[in-house]
């Protein structure tokens, strides 16, 4: 079965959902019998210069984006790709649609909960705080035994 | 047994089932009030029928349409030849009579006594058939027939033994439903319905099971059958009941717990007031305070003897200077009137102000501890605070105690004994006090002077060496070992021992707080790296940025299984939003 190879170059982080990509080029592709599309083999045929720079891929047929693991030489012109899905990029609208419970954040944080990640310098910073007033005077007391006359 | 006017309490386990091959579908759960007894919202009630009979009812069950019923050998009821074959496997021992002779249903309720067991055909007819009294059905093989029609009811009149007629409808109690999956299963399961009128003298127990769809088989399991007296606690509740390892309770209700009073409020708790009663009071003691020069004139009669009317002041004293109890150096302002200095009958003539009372307060005033952060590192274990306390020396309080509130330190001083309270208050509640002795003694005697001398000793090493600091040994320290067992191998420092007396006459006079906090170290970019600590929820598009997700329940994507399980790696890990 062929279908339609969008040969791209990710720039971003892995990990981001919504990827930054340069179209390359676009070929037509043959996944190798055997193989899932989760982690497709695919044959295509193209320039070299063109496939060798790509590090990401997309195939509508399959739905899926996926970064290119690794780039073969079968022969000339001929070439053997292989993928493992972008599950961030291929789902990202349906990411973004769940909620869940956030540990960390880059923005939107509670400095009052504890951080394990917290580092300190082994020195500490130390102030005195006094109150406005205290004892301020030295008086005698005489005790004696009787006198209440 | 069921005893005439006496409330029980049943509960049993419902179940599901396929009756072709017996197979549950879906276990019910326990359930308390099917046949509640004694639960005043569902199981107890008076009955009113057309005559205006009343009559008390208990728990029931009634319409038995198509359905099957099983328990043990003494609770059951099926319908046809095929389940009596199945049952009678399944329960070897159970004694069955011929379905044509039954014509329906078999039933056995081990618990009624002294009642009788009424049929009704339709679900709104009259109770048309009297089956005998419940106490031929108190062994295994007692059973009842009946028509298999639909709509069936059956009351057991427990105590009873007159029919009775009507049209009274009973209320319904509750509705239990499916998964809401209603192809070929039931729909609503309704505890109560039309049913059954008892005799005014009766309590009725009737089993209604119900109006479901066929295919699927509402089965009532094992009732319980204890009998307990309603004492007019929680009905739901069963003291004895075991946990079957479940502590959750397994209700709609959100399971146990929950249940506190979220009171934030504090009782108001002021500075007590000073002591009403003193040694000034009693005319034993008296208390003066002089001046220096008072002191000095004072001194120089109590050396001259001939002023001394001797024979009666030796009545009471061996020497003159017995009378004299203590000589101190307190640092506070004590307030009285004019008068001669009496030393037991002796008016010296030296006049100094007599003291009015031998307690004072002092307010040292307030101070606000504010944070430094605005964030956990301000509170234990991170921020240590340490309260210098005059005469008494460094006392170590907690940051949470007192970060971002005002502080209020007031003393109360006993002149006469030298012994001194300090009360910290904060934002209102009393939350320290601390002992300490506050005078300095002035030996006027040989005797005394050696008690000041010891007692300043004793004093000193009331709190005793320096504690080693975590430098005295470098404490081995793990990598990613969490910052707050670090803190804690820093171990505490001792800034002071006992300080009071004399030691504290010279010690410093004023309150305060040394705050030792950590020097944060953060790296550039940490919060786009690592993220800060968040527990906020809500959908992932109200988020932007690096965002690492403590739980979330992945759905509406059409991902393989693999892939679902990437995606909740990767939020976990961290993402960028």
């Amino acid at each position: 079965m062929s279908f339609t190879v969008s040969l791209q170059t990710n720039t971003s982080p892995d990990n981001q959902l919504t990827k930054t990509l340069t179209d390359i080029t676009a070929v037509t592709g043959v996944i190798r019998a055997g193989t899932s599309i989760i982690d497709p083999v695919i044959q295509i045929a193209g320039d070299v210069s063109a496939v060798t720079a790509c590090n990401y891929m997309t195939i509508p047929t399959f739905g899926r984006s996926y970064f290119i693991r690794d780039i073969r030489s079968l022969k000339n012109g001929l070439y053997e790709i292989t993928g493992h899905v972008d599950v961030l990029g291929t789902y990202a609208t349906q990411i973004r649609g769940n909620s869940g419970i956030i540990q960390r954040q880059e923005t939107k944080w509670n400095l009052y909960l504890q951080d394990a990640v917290f580092k300190q310098y082994q020195y500490g910073l130390i102030t005195l705080k006094t109150f406005p007033s205290g004892f301020n005077t030295n008086k005698f007391v005489l005790a004696v035994a009787g006198g209440a006359v | 047994m069921a005893v005439q006017g006496q409330t029980i309490y049943y509960k049993c386990r419902a179940y599901l089932f396929n009756p072709s091959d017996r197979s549950i579908h879906r276990d019910l759960g326990t359930f308390a009030w099917i046949l509640p007894c004694v639960d005043v919202n569902y199981g107890t009630g008076t009955l009113e029928d057309e005559d205006g009979v009343t009559a008390l009812y208990d728990t029931w069950i009634s319409g038995c349409p198509d359905f099957h019923m099983m328990g043990n050998p003494r609770r059951f009821v099926y319908e046809n030849d095929s389940d009596i074959s199945m049952f009678t496997d399944f329960f070897p021992n159970c004694d069955v009579l011929p379905r044509s002779e039954t014509n329906g249903y078999w039933l056995g309720y081990e618990n009624l006594t002294n009642g009788h067991v009424m049929v009704k055909e339709g679900g709104t007819g009259e109770f048309t058939t009297c089956y005998g009294s419940m106490e031929d059905f108190q062994t295994e093989t007692d059973q009842i027939w009946h028509s298999s029609d639909s709509n069936l009811s059956m009351i057991f009149f427990v105590g009873g033994t007159t029919e009775y007629t009507g049209s009274a409808v009973m209320p319904a109690y509750y509705t239990l439903e499916d998964d809401g999956n209603t192809v070929d299963k039931f729909t609503y399961v309704t505890i109560g319905g039309i049913g059954g009128l008892p005799t005014a003298t009766n309590n009725v127990i009737n089993i209604n099971s119900v109006s479901f769809d066929p295919g699927w088989t509402f089965m009532l399991n094992d009732f319980f059958g204890t009998v307990r007296t309603y004492d007019g606690s929680n009905p739901y509740e069963d003291p004895d009941a075991p946990d079957d390892g479940n502590p959750g309770d397994g209700s709609d209700r959100g399971g146990r717990g929950g249940g506190g009073d979220h009171d934030r409020r504090s009782d108001p708790l002021p500075i007590p007031g000073l002591p009403e009663l003193g040694a000034t009071d009693t005319g034993f003691v008296t208390l003066y305070n002089p001046t220096v020069n008072q002191l000095q004139a004072l001194a120089d009669k109590l050396w001259d003897s001939s002023v001394f009317d001797t024979e009666i002041f030796q009545k009471l004293f061996e020497s003159p200077m017995d009378a004299i109890l203590g000589l101190s150096i307190v640092p506070i302002s004590v307030t009285g009137s004019a008068a001669n200095c009496v030393i037991g009958n002796y008016d010296s003539g030296v006049s100094m102000i007599k003291l009015g009372s031998q307690y004072y307060e002092l307010d040292c005033g307030s101070l606000q501890v504010s944070e430094f952060w605005g964030a956990y590192l301000d509170y234990a274990p991170y921020t240590k605070l340490m309260l210098w306390l005059p005469y008494i020396g460094f006392r170590q309080i907690t940051p949470d105690d007192v970060m971002g509130l005002s502080v209020n330190i007031k003393y109360h001083v006993d002149v006469l004994s030298g012994s001194c309270v300090a009360y910290v208050m904060c934002d209102g509640k009393l939350i320290y006090s601390y002992q300490g002795q506050c005078s300095s003694q002035i030996p006027v005697a040989a005797h005394a002077y050696n008690n000041a001398v010891s007692g300043a000793i004793q004093l000193a090493g009331a709190v005793g060496s320096m504690i080693a600091t975590g430098g005295m040994t470098a404490p081995l320290v793990a990598p990613g070992m969490a910052q707050t067992a670090i803190n804690s191998m820093k171990g505490e420092t001792q800034r002071s021992g006992g300080v009071g007396g004399t030691g504290g006459l010279m010690g410093v006079q004023k309150p305060y707080i040394v705050i030792v906090r950590p020097e944060q170290a953060v790296p550039i970019n940490q919060n786009k790296l690592e993220g800060y600590p968040s527990l906020m929820s809500g959908p992932l598009s109200n988020f932007a940025g690096f965002t690492k997700v403590e739980s979330i329940h992945l759905q509406g994507m059409a991902a393989t299984e693999a892939e679902k399980n990437e995606i909740l790696s990767l939020l976990k890990e961290g993402v960028i939003l």
